[in-house]
C-alpha cells in the first residue's frame, strides 16, 4: 500500500503547488501516509501478539 | 560564554555519560539484568541510521532539493515492514551459525568461503571510509563554527589546517579511544556487545530531542508555526514544495528510495544493531513500526529549518548543511545551539562506534585472519591467540578513523554532507544480491557472488568514486568530460551513452545491471557444489526448522582434545572451559575428555569459533585439527532429502498419534457408557425383583391363613381370595409390562404404521375407562376440536399410551370430586393432547423421575399405586413416533400430562399416499 501513495502516479496528484491551511499539500500528504503506514504497521503487529 | 575550553568540556562530558551507560549496561548484563533486552531499546539503536548525515545533511538537502531527502527515509520505512520475514530470517541463521558481521553473513552462505568474506570486507570499507570521514568532518565542522559564537563564521577551510592543528584529528583519536572502549575491550564469542547498545539507544534520544528542539525553535519562536513559515518562504521565493521540479526528479525519487531501503539492511553498522546485537526476535515486532516512527519524528522539522535558515540567511553564504547550528547561533541561543551542537556530536559519535566496531570485526576475521592462518600452516603459531585477535581488532579501529581523517582531510571539502552519503550507500547497495537473492534462491553459487560483487563494485568506482576524485583534483577533469582515453561512450557519469540521470541513480541503475547480471550468470553456469548446498539449504530454509541441521553433514576423525585446545588458543583457557563444560553438560557427558569426538561435537567447535574469527576461519581452522572425509555432493543432497523426509514422517506419526488418542478418547467414552448400562440393569433386575415380591409375599400369605386354617368363614374365605385373584392380576400385568418394555428397549418390539385420528382415538379409550370413571366419581370435561388431527402411528400403542394416562389420571384424583379434564389441541406440524386431573399434583422434584423405571410420585401419603412402569413405556412409544411426552404440575392444583405428535408422522408424501391405500385394512 505503502509503494502505491508514494511510487506511483498518486503522489503527481498532490505535487503542485496547492496549500491547504498555509501549507503545501505534498508535504500534508508525504508526512500523513507516512504516519499512516506507522500506525498500520503498529496495529497489525501488536494486534496479532500470539 | 561559549569557548573552546567549555565545549570541549561539555562533550567530553557527554563522552564520558555516554560511556557510564556502557559500562553499567555491561555490569547488568554480566548479573544477567541485562537493560537492552527490550523492545524499544532495539528500536531505537536501530535508529543508529540516522548520523550528522541526517542530523545536519538532512536540512542542506531539503534546502536544495525540497522534499526530496525524504526518500532516504521512506525507503527504510517500507523495507521495515518486511522485517517481519526478511530481518528474521537474517537473525534466526546468524544465530544459528554465529555469524558476526555482514561478511561473515555472504562467506557463509557460499560455503564459508574466505575469498567472499574478505572482498565484502574490502568493500564494505572503501565504501564506509568516506562515510565516516563525514561523521569526522560533521563533529569538527560543527565545533569549529560553535568556536566563534555568537559570530556565524565560516571561513576556516579544513584543507589548509596543518594535520596537527586540526581538531579532526583530534576528534577521530578521541574517538577511535572510545570505540575500543566500547567494543574492544575483551573478545566476546557471541560478539555483543550489551553496553554499547544501550549507548546508542541514549545517543538516539538525544538526537532526536536536539533537532526537535531546534525545529521547535525555528517554528514557533522564529515564526509563527508552520503555515506563517511557510508563507513567509513562499514570498521569499525559497519555497520550492513540489517534485517534479528537477528533470528526472521522478527517476531519483524511486532511485534513492531503493538505494535507502537497500542500505538500511546492508550497512555494517545496521547489520551489527539489527543482527548481532539483537537479543530476541520478538523484539522485531516494536522495531517495524517504532522504526519508521522515529525517521518520521526526527524529519518533521526538516523543512521549517531549511526555510527558517533560509530567511535568516538569505543574500549570506552560510551553508543549508550547518543550519541546525546557526540559526539558533544567530539568534543569541547559546543553550540551545550547545544542544544542537551535542545532539549532532551525539548522531556522528554513535555512527562512528557501531561502524567501526562492525567493520574491525570484518577486517579481523575475513582479511587478518586468513592470512594469519596461511602464515601458520608454515611456522608454529603465538600461544595466546585470544589476545592477539583483540589487538588486531583495536588496530582495525584505529586505522579505520585515521582512514576516515585521512579522507576527509584530502577530499572532504569537495563534496557536501549528503553526497558522501549516497557514495557510501551505492557501495554497500553492492551487497544486497548476493544476500537478499542468496535468502531466497537456492542456485547461487560462490562464483556467482564473487563475479556479482566484483562487477558491482567495479562499476561503483567508475562511476561514483573515480568521478568524486576527478572533483576533487586527482584526476584530470577531462576523464568526466570527455571519458577515458577520450572515448565518450565511457564517459563514468553517462555509461553508454545514458543520460539525464543524477549521478546516482546513473550508478545505482549500472551497477545493479551489472551485479544481478554476472551473480545469475555464474550461478547459473555451474551448479552448487557440496559446501554450497549444504550452507544454501541452512539459510533458505531457516524460518523452516526449529533446530538446524546440518549437524550430520560433516564425516571424518577428530580429538576433543585438540579441538578444545583450538578454543582455548582462540578465547582464552578460562572461557573455552567454561563453554566446553557446558556444552558436555548439555549432552550428559560428566567429564570434557569423555566427549565423544563427533559431527555434533565439531560443529560445536566450529561455530563457537566461528564467533570469535568468523565462519570461514573457523573451518579452516578445525579442518587443520580434524581429518575430514570429503562428502560427496550426492551424499549431501542425500542427506537433506533424509532430513526432509524424517520431518515428513515425523508430521505422520504425528497425525497418527492424534488419531489413536481420538479413537481412545471415543473408546473411553463408550466404556463408561456400557457401565452406566450395565448399572441400569443392576437397578432394574432389583427393582423388578422387588416389584414382583410385594404381591408375591401378600399371596401367599392369604394363601398359607387359607390352607392352615379350615374353619375361616366364608366371607372371610372370599375376602381373602379376592386379594389373591387380585394381586396375581397385578402380577401377571407387571410381568407384562416388564416384557414389554424390555420388548421396546431392545428394539424387538413390532411397530406398525397407520394413518389415525387422534381424536377419535381419545373417544374409544374414554369409553373404555368409563366404567372406572364412574366407580371414582370422577367428572370428565371434553375440549376436542371438530377438525380431525391424524398422525402417523401404532394405533394399539398409542392407545396403550391414552389409557395409562387416563387411569393415572383417574387412580389420583380424589374419590368423588374428582374432574379429569382431556384437551386435544391440533397444530400445524404436530399434535398435542393433555389429559389434567385434580389430584395432589407431583412435587417439582420428582417431575423429573417419574418417567424413569419404578418410580412414582411419593405424594403426601399418598401410597403408590400401580407398577411404575406405565410412564417409562409411554414414553418410549410416544418418542418412537418422533413425539416427546411430559408432566406440567403446580402442586395441589393437579398435574397435566401432555404429549405431542408430529402431523403424518414426520414421513413424506409417498409414504402417506400408500398408508392412506392402508389403512382401512388394517383397521
Amino acid at each position: 500500500m505503502g509503494i502505491v501513495l508514494l511510487y506511483s502516479p498518486a503522489l503527481t496528484l498532490f505535487d503542485r503547488v496547492l496549500e491547504w491551511a498555509g501549507i503545501p499539500v505534498i508535504y500534508l500528504y508525504l508526512f500523513g501516509v507516512w504516519l499512516l503506514i506507522v500506525v498500520l504497521a503498529a496495529i497489525t503487529v501488536e494486534t496479532d501478539s500470539r | 560564554m561559549l569557548n573552546t575550553k567549555l565545549i570541549v568540556v561539555y562533550s567530553l562530558l557527554y563522552l564520558g555519560l555516554l560511556f557510564a551507560i556502557a559500562y553499567w549496561a555491561d555490569r547488568r548484563a554480566d548479573q544477567q539484568r541485562s537493560v537492552i533486552s527490550h523492545p524499544t531499546v532495539y528500536a531505537l539503536s536501530l535508529a543508529v541510521y540516522c548520523t550528522a548525515w541526517t542530523f545536519y545533511g538532512s536540512v542542506g538537502r531539503a534546502a536544495a532539493t525540497g522534499v526530496g531527502f525524504l526518500t532516504i527515509y521512506l525507503g527504510p520505512t517500507l523495507v521495515a515492514m518486511l522485517w517481519g520475514t526478511l530481518l528474521l530470517k537474517m537473525i534466526r541463521v546468524s544465530k544459528s551459525q554465529r555469524i558476526t558481521s555482514i561478511a561473515d553473513f555472504i562467506a557463509s552462505r557460499y560455503g564459508k568461503s574466505q575469498l567472499l568474506g574478505g572482498i565484502v570486507t574490502v568493500i564494505a570499507v572503501l565504501g564506509v571510509v568516506p562515510y565516516i570521514a563525514l561523521q569526522l568532518k560533521a563533529i569538527s565542522r560543527s565545533f569549529t563554527i560553535l568556536q566563534s559564537y555568537p559570530d556565524v563564521d565560516l571561513s576556516g577551510s579544513v584543507g589548509t589546517i596543518p594535520i596537527l592543528q586540526d581538531t579532526a584529528l583530534y576528534v577521530a583519536l578521541v574517538l577511535a579511544a572510545f570505540t575500543i572502549l566500547f567494543g574492544a575491550r575483551h573478545l566476546d564469542a557471541s560478539e555483543r556487545h550489551e553496553g554499547m547498545v544501550a549507548a546508542i539507544a541514549f545517543e538516539s534520544i538525544v538526537k532526536l530531542l536536539a533537532f526537535l528542539a531546534v525545529g521547535i525553535f525555528a517554528t514557533y519562536y522564529l515564526h509563527d508555526g508552520f503555515a506563517d513559515l511557510f508563507d513567509k518562504a513562499e514570498l521569499a521565493g525559497v519555497l520550492n514544495p513540489t517534485i517534479a521540479d528537477e528533470a528526472g526528479a521522478y527517476g531519483d525519487w524511486y532511485s534513492l528510495t531503493i538505494l535507502a531501503a537497500l542500505a538500511v539492511m546492508m550497512l555494517p553498522r545496521q547489520f551489527q544493531v539489527a543482527v548481532v546485537e539483537n537479543s530476541s526476535e520478538h523484539h522485531l515486532r516494536r522495531a517495524v513500526w517504532m522504526f519508521p516512527l522515529y525517521l518520521l519524528l526526527i524529519n518533521i522539522f526538516v523543512i521549517p529549518i531549511a526555510l527558517a535558515g533560509q530567511l535568516t540567511f538569505a543574500g549570506t553564504s552560510v551553508d543549508a548543511d550547518t543550519f541546525v547550528l546557526t540559526l539558533p547561533m544567530e539568534h543569541d541561543q547559546a543553550a540551545l545551539s550547545l544542544f544542537a551542537f551535542i545532539g549532532g556530536l551525539s548522531a556522528a559519535t554513535g555512527m562512528v562506534i557501531v561502524e567501526t566496531i562492525a567493520l574491525s570485526t570484518m577486517v579481523c576475521n575475513d582479511l587478518v585472519m586468513p592470512g594469519l592462518l596461511r602464515r601458520w600452516k608454515r611456522m608454529s603459531p603465538v600461544v595466546d591467540l585470544s589476545r592477539l585477535l583483540l589487538n588486531i581488532r583495536r588496530g582495525a579501529i584505529v586505522v579505520i578513523l585515521l582512514l576516515g581523517y585521512l579522507y576527509f582531510h584530502f577530499a572532504g571539502e569537495a563534496y557536501a554532507l549528503v553526497s558522501i552519503g549516497l557514495i557510501s550507500f551505492s557501495a554497500v547497495a553492492q551487497f544486497a544480491p548476493a544476500m537478499l537473492i542468496g535468502l531466497y534462491w537456492r542456485g547461487g553459487t560462490r562464483a556467482g557472488a564473487l563475479a556479482g560483487l566484483l562487477a558491482g563494485f567495479a562499476v561503483w568506482v567508475y562511476t561514483l568514486l573515480l568521478p568524486s576524485f576527478a572533483k576533487s583534483g586527482w584526476l584530470p577533469a577531462a576523464f568526466l568530460e570527455q571519458g577515458p582515453f577520450g572515448i565518450t561512450l565511457l564517459r563514468p557519469q553517462e555509461l553508454f551513452g545514458l543520460s539525464g540521470m543524477n549521478e546516482i541513480t546513473h550508478c545505482l541503475f549500472w551497477s545493479m545491471v551489472f551485479n544481478i547480471g554476472a551473480y545469475l550468470f555464474f550461478s547459473l553456469k555451474r551448479a552448487p557444489n557440496v559446501d554450497e548446498t549444504t550452507q544454501a539449504t541452512l539459510f533458505v530454509d531457516a524460518l523452516k526448522h526449529e533446530r538446524p541441521l546440518g549437524i550430520g553433514l560433516w564425516r571424518g576423525k577428530a580429538e576433543v582434545k585438540e579441538l578444545f585446545g583450538l578454543a582455548e588458543r582462540f578465547l582464552g583457557a578460562p572461557r573455552a572451559r567454561q563453554t566446553f563444560e557446558k556444552y558436555a553438560a548439555g549432552r550428559e557427558v560428566p567429564d570434557l575428555n569423555e566427549l565423544p569426538a563427533d559431527a555434533e561435537t565439531v560443529h560445536f567447535a566450529e561455530t563457537l569459533l566461528a564467533g570469535a574469527i568468523g565462519s570461514a576461519s573457523a573451518r579452516v581452522m578445525v579442518a587443520s585439527v580434524t581429518a575430514e572425509e570429503p562428502v560427496g555432493l550426492d551424499e549431501v543432497l542425500h542427506i537433506l532429502d533424509e532430513a526432509s523426509q524424517i520431518r515428513a514422517y515425523s508430521r505422520e506419526v504425528e497425525q497418527k498419534s492424534l488419531e489413536l488418542e481420538a479413537a481412545s478418547r471415543e473408546l473411553k467414552a463408550a466404556n463408561e457408557q456400557l457401565k452406566e448400562i450395565d448399572r441400569l440393569k443392576d437397578d432394574f433386575m432389583s427393582s423388578v425383583t422387588h416389584e414382583l415380591r410385594t404381591p408375591l409375599a401378600s399371596i401367599r400369605a392369604f394363601s398359607e391363613i387359607l390352607h392352615d386354617d379350615p374353619k375361616i368363614e366364608l366371607a372371610q374365605r372370599r375376602r381373602f381370595l379376592g386379594i389373591i385373584v387380585a394381586e396375581t392380576k397385578r402380577l401377571s400385568r407387571l410381568v407384562n409390562q416388564v416384557l414389554d418394555l424390555a420388548k421396546i428397549e431392545s428394539g424387538h418390539a413390532d411397530w406398525r404404521s397407520e394413518r389415525i385420528d387422534v381424536g377419535q382415538l381419545i373417544n374409544e379409550a374414554a369409553e373404555a375407562t368409563e366404567q372406572l370413571f364412574k366407580e371414582r366419581g370422577a367428572e370428565v370435561l371434553w375440549e376436542l376440536p371438530g377438525s380431525p388431527c391424524t398422525v402417523l402411528v401404532d394405533r394399539d400403542r398409542l392407545m396403550q399410551v391414552v389409557l395409562n394416562l387416563l387411569s393415572n389420571a383417574v387412580k389420583y384424583a380424589p374419590q368423588n370430586s374428582g374432574i379429569i379434564r382431556i384437551r386435544l389441541q391440533p397444530g400445524a406440524t404436530s399434535c398435542r393432547v393433555s389429559i389434567s386431573d385434580n389430584g395432589p399434583g407431583i412435587p417439582l422434584a420428582d417431575q423429573s423421575h417419574i418417567f424413569e423405571k419404578f418410580r412414582q410420585a411419593s405424594g403426601a401419603g399418598h401410597k403408590p399405586v400401580g407398577t411404575g412402569l406405565g410412564l417409562p413405556i409411554s414414553r418410549k412409544i410416544i418418542e418412537h413416533f418422533g413425539g416427546r411426552i411430559w408432566v406440567d404440575s403446580q402442586s395441589e392444583n393437579g398435574a397435566t400430562f401432555i404429549f405431542e405428535l408430529p402431523v403424518n408422522g414426520g414421513g413424506d408424501q409417498l409414504v402417506r399416499e400408500t398408508d392412506v391405500e392402508k389403512s382401512p385394512d388394517s383397521r
